[in-house]
C-alpha cells in the first residue's frame, strides 16, 4: 500500500486522503513534522490557536521488523516554548500508523462547537465521533473504557485532563503493548490536541503492511544491526537496571541537580538508585524488563510494583525519578511512583512538573522532601484545575513567574533535566542552543566518529566543543527521524557494523542507495528547518542562552559555573 | 591492602537466592587500607576478580573524588580518596564521562587545582561499586568481608526491611544475634567490618 497524508480539518469536522508531495517523501518521524510543520504553520500563531497544526508521524522504519523502530513522533508549535517541537514516544502506535499507510496525520483548525472528539485512523481515512462519556476523564479510564468499546488491537494516542484544560506542560500519552502508557512527553503538545477538542485517537490498521522494496537484503541488515544492539554493554545495563542506573553516576560526579539546582549531589540517591530500584522491583514481582514497543531487543522499561505486588508504575525513567527525588529532595521511590502514575494518568510531563515542583518548593508552597505532599497536589490541585494546580501545570517557568523566584532552571522556558550543566558543560551547550528548549534528548551521542561528523576543531578547546555538541545535534535529528529509539546509539557508535546496517535498512526498505553522509545532511537539513521556524517566530540568538544563575552560582560540590559566553555559543549555527 | 580498623565484625549467612540483593549495600562504598600514592590500577587489581582485562574492558566509568578518570596510573592519595566504579552508562553523559571517550571534551574540568596532601604510608580509601560491578564482584568481596560505614547501611536495611528476612544467621563476637540486636549494635559503631555469605 502507498503510503499517503491523512488530514482532518477540525473547523469543519472534513477529513481527506492526500498524496505525499515529493519534498516530504524522504522524511520520516521528527524529519517529516518539523518539514510539515514548518511548511504549513505559520511561525507566529498562538500554539493554542486554530492557525497550529498538530503533526503525527511514524518512523522511516517504523512499522517493518526493524529492532527499535517504534517511536512515533509529533510535532507542532509548543504552547510550552512558542517554538517549532517534536516529542517521540514508543507504544504501540507509530507501528500501527505506518501498517495503516498513514506517512502523518495532520490536525487542523479548531471546531467551532464546544463538543469534545475522537478521532479513528485506518487505511480507509479518518473518522471524527463526538465524545461525552471521556471527557473528564484520565488516561488510565480512556483505556480502559476503550478496551470494552472497542473489539480487536487497536493503537491509542489521548490526553488527561491536563490537556484538556490546555496547560502548557501536557503531553499526549501512547498505549504500550501491556496498555500501560509511554509518553510524548516535552513542549505541552497535549495542550494542543485539547484545544483542538480531540480527547483520544485510535488506529486500526486492518491487515495492512509495510511494503519492504528488498526483504532479503532488509533481514540480513536487521540481523546485524539488532545483534550489534544487544551485544553492546550499554544495552545490558538498561536491560538490567533501565535508564535510571544513571542516578548513582551522575550524583557521583556533582551533576545531579537536587533542592531546585543549588546542588550537584543528592543525600538520598542511593534510596531511588537504579540499583535500589532494580532489587525493589524484583522484590515486589515486577518487571525489570520491558519493552515499550514490539521490537524493541533492548527493553529499558520496566514494571514497578507497590509494596503490595500490585502495579504502579511502568516506564520509570531516570530524568523523572531524578526529578521528582534530587530536585525535589524526596528520597522515597514509592512516593516518585505513585506520582509518576498520576502524571501519566493526568497526561502531564513529569520532568516539567517536576522542576515546576522544585522551584514551587522554594516559593513555599510546600517543603522540599514532603512526596505524599506531591502526590496531593498532583491530584487535588492539578488534576481538578485550581489556581496552584494550573500555575504549576504550566511549567516552572510559570511557577516562577507568579512567585517571583530566580531560580528558574529553564531554557525557552523548557525546564532543564537531570544533568547540570555547570558540572557537565557538554550538555549545557545543547540546552542552550537547541530548537526546542533544555532537551537532553536532543544531543545525544550518535556515531560521532563513524558518521565522520566527529569535528574538525580541537574538541578541547570551546570552538571544539561547540562544534561537537553541534554535530551530535545533528546526528540525533537523523535518527529521530527513523523511528529508532535513542539507545542505538551506544551500538551505533562502538561497532563498526551498527550504523551501516542501520543505513542498509532503510536502502533496503525504499530501494535506495543513502549513505552515511546522507545521514549527516538530513540531521543538518532538520536542525536549520526548525531553526528557520524559530527565527520567523521572532526568536533571536539572545534565546540560546542559559538561565543566569549558572553563571554567578557555582554548583556544589566542585563550585564549578557554566562559563561559555554568549558569542562562543552563537558559534553553533556557523554551518 | 591490610585490615587495620578496630570495630566490631559481623557474618551474616543469607539465603542464596538473596545474596545478590546484599551487593548493592557496595553503592555506598566500602574502607579499604592502601599504600598513598599507589596507581589506581595497581589498587583495583589487589581486588578479588579485578583482572586487567576486567578494569580494561568491563569497568567503562571511573570517578575519583567525584571527577572522571581515563588514567589507570593515577595515584591515589589525599585524605581519604572516594573511587566509584561503573559499567559502560547511557546518555550523553554517560558517554561523558567514559573513560578514554571521544566525548570526555565535553566534562567540565573538576580536578581540584590546590595540591592533595602527599602523605606517605597507609591510606584509607572509599570504594562504591555501581551496578553490574557490584553484582560482579560484589560476593567475592563480600563473603572476604568489607568494611562499611553504619550511617548508610542503616538506611539500608530501614528502607530493605524485606533484606532482614533473608539473613538466616547473624553472628556477633562468636555468638548468634538476632537482627534487632544487629540494627542497635549498628547504631552504636561508625563503622563495622561485614561477612556475608
Ligand atoms: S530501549 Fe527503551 S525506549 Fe528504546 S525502544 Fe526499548 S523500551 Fe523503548
Amino acid at each position: 500500500m502507498a503510503d499517503k497524508i491523512f488530514r482532518v480539518n477540525m473547523a469543519d469536522l472534513t477529513t481527506s486522503i492526500e498524496d505525499i508531495p515529493a519534498d516530504w517523501a524522504g522524511h520520516g518521524g521528527r524529519g517529516l513534522t518539523s518539514t510539515i510543520v514548518s511548511a504549513e504553520v505559520e511561525p507566529t500563531c498562538h500554539p493554542l490557536g486554530q492557525n497550529n497544526k498538530l503533526v503525527f508521524a511514524p518512523g522511516l522504519l517504523s512499522g517493518t521488523a526493524a529492532a527499535n523502530s517504534g517511536r512515533l513522533s509529533i510535532g507542532a508549535k509548543s504552547p510550552l516554548t512558542g517554538t517549532i517541537k517534536e516529542s517521540n514516544s514508543g507504544g504501540t502506535a507509530a507501528q500501527l500508523f505506518a501498517k495503516a499507510g498513514c506517512k502523518a496525520l495532520i490536525v487542523e483548525g479548531l471546531p467551532k462547537a464546544d463538543n469534545w472528539y475522537s478521532l479513528a485512523l485506518t487505511p480507509d481515512g479518518v473518522t471524527i465521533t463526538e465524545e461525552k462519556e471521556l471527557i473528564g476523564q484520565g488516561n488510565f479510564a480512556v483505556v480502559q473504557a476503550l478496551e470494552n468499546r472497542i473489539e480487536g488491537k487497536h493503537g491509542l494516542l489521548s490526553i488527561g485532563q491536563a490537556g484538556e484544560m490546555r496547560l502548557a506542560s501536557a503531553n499526549i500519552s501512547i498505549k504500550d503493548p501491556d496498555g500501560s502508557l509511554r509518553s510524548c512527553g516535552r513542549g505541552g503538545l497535549g495542550a494542543v490536541m485539547g484545544a483542538k477538542k480531540i480527547k483520544f485517537i485510535t488506529v486500526d490498521p486492518k491487515d495492512g503492511k509495510v511494503a519492504i522494496a528488498k526483504p532479503d537484503a532488509f533481514k540480513d541488515a536487521n540481523r546485524i544491526f539488532a545483534k550489534a544492539l544487544v551485544d553492546h554493554p550499554v544495552s545490558q545495563a538498561l536491560g538490567q537496571y533501565g535508564t535510571n542506573v544513571l542516578t548513582n553516576i551522575i550524583n557521583e560526579s556533582g551533576g545531579f541537580p537536587t533542592q531546585n539546582f543549588t546542588k550537584g549531589q543528592f543525600e538520598g540517591h542511593e534510596s531511588i538508585s537504579g540499583e535500589t530500584m532494580h532489587d525493589t522491583i524484583k522484590e515486589r514481582g515486577g518487571k525489570v524488563k520491558h519493552g515499550c514497543h514490539q521490537g524493541c531487543v533492548i527493553q529499558c522499561s520496566q514494571i514497578y510494583n507497590d509494596a503490595d505486588g500490585k502495579k504502579l508504575t511502568a516506564g520509570f525513567e531516570y530524568e523523572s525519578i531524578w526529578a521528582m527525588g534530587a530536585d525535589c529532595c524526596v528520597d522515597n521511590l514509592d512516593h516518585i511512583a505513585e506520582a509518576d502514575r498520576i502524571m501519566d494518568d493526568i497526561g502531564i510531563d513529569t520532568i516539567e512538573t517536576s522542576v515546576a515542583m522544585g522551584v514551587a518548593m522554594e516559593a513555599g508552597v510546600l517543603p522540599f522532601g514532603d512526596g505524599a505532599g506531591i502526590c496531593k497536589l498532583l491530584t487535588e490541585d492539578i488534576t481538578k484545575g485550581t489556581g496552584i494546580g494550573r500555575i504549576i501545570g504550566n511549567g516552572a517557568g510559570s511557577v516562577g513567574r507568579a512567585f517571583g523566584i530566580t531560580r528558574v532552571p529553564v531554557v525557552k522556558n523548557q525546564a532543564i533535566p537531570a544533568y547540570d550543566p555547570r558540572a557537565i558543560k557538554g550538555i549545557g551547550i545543547t540546552y542552550a542552543t537547541s530548537t526546542q528548549g533544555a532537551d537532553h534528548t536532543m544531543g545525544y551521542t550518535i556515531a560521532t566518529n563513524i558518521l565522520n561528523v566527529g569535528g574538525k576543531v580541537d574538541p578541547l578547546t570551546k570552538e571544539g566543543q561547540v562544534e561537537l555538541s553541534r554535530n551530535l545535534q545533528i546526528a540525533t535529528a537523523a535518527i529521530d527521524s527513523t523511528g529508532m529509539c535513542l539507545f542505538i546509539a551506544f551500538a551505533a557508535l562502538d561497532d563498526e557494523k551498527c550504523l551501516p546496517a542501520l543505513v542498509d535498512l532503510l536502502n533496503a526498505r525504499f530501494d535506495l542507495s543513502l549513505t552515511g553522509d546522507d545521514v549527516v545532511s538530513l540531521g543538518q537539513h532538520i536542525l536549520k528547518t526548525e531553526r528557520a521556524f524559530n527565527t520567523a517566530a521572532g526568536f533571536t540568538s539572545a534565546d540560546d542562552r542559559l538561565p543566569e544563575f549558572f553563571y554567578n552560582e557555582p554548583l556544589p560540590p566542585h563550585n564549578v559555573v557554566f562559563d561559555f559566553s554568549g558569542e562562543e555559543i552563537d558559534t553553533f549555527w556557523d554551518f | 591492602m591490610e585490615d587495620q580498623h578496630p570495630a566490631p565484625h559481623f557474618q551474616l549467612t543469607v539465603a542464596s537466592d538473596a545474596l545478590i540483593l546484599f551487593t548493592t549495600v557496595l553503592q555506598s562504598g566500602i574502607e579499604l587500607k592502601s599504600r598513598a600514592g599507589i596507581p589506581m590500577g595497581r589498587f583495583l587489581n589487589e581486588l578479588p576478580g579485578f583482572t586487567a582485562d576486567y578494569i580494561g574492558d568491563v569497568v567503562q566509568t571511573i570517578f575519583l573524588n567525584g571527577t572522571a578518570i581515563d588514567d589507570l596510573t593515577t595515584p591515589l592519595e589525599g585524605h581519604n580518596p572516594i573511587l566509584a566504579l561503573s559499567a559502560a552508562m547511557p546518555g550523553l553523559a554517560g558517554a561523558i564521562f567514559r573513560k578514554n571517550s571521544f566525548h570526555s571534551a565535553l566534562r567540565t574540568d573538576t580536578k581540584k587545582t590546590d595540591s592533595v596532601d602527599k602523605q606517605q604510608g597507609n591510606l584509607t580509601v572509599t570504594l562504591k561499586l555501581f551496578n553490574s560491578i557490584a553484582q560482579e564482584r560484589g560476593l567475592e568481596l563480600l563473603k572476604k568481608g568489607v568494611w562499611i560505614k553504619t550511617k548508610p547501611a542503616l538506611v539500608f536495611f530501614s528502607k530493605r526491611e524485606s533484606l532482614l528476612q533473608k539473613i538466616n544467621t547473624i553472628e556477633f563476637e562468636k555468638k548468634t544475634i538476632d537482627t534487632a540486636t544487629f540494627l542497635s549494635l549498628l547504631s552504636q559503631s561508625e563503622k563495622i567490618n561485614i561477612r556475608i555469605a
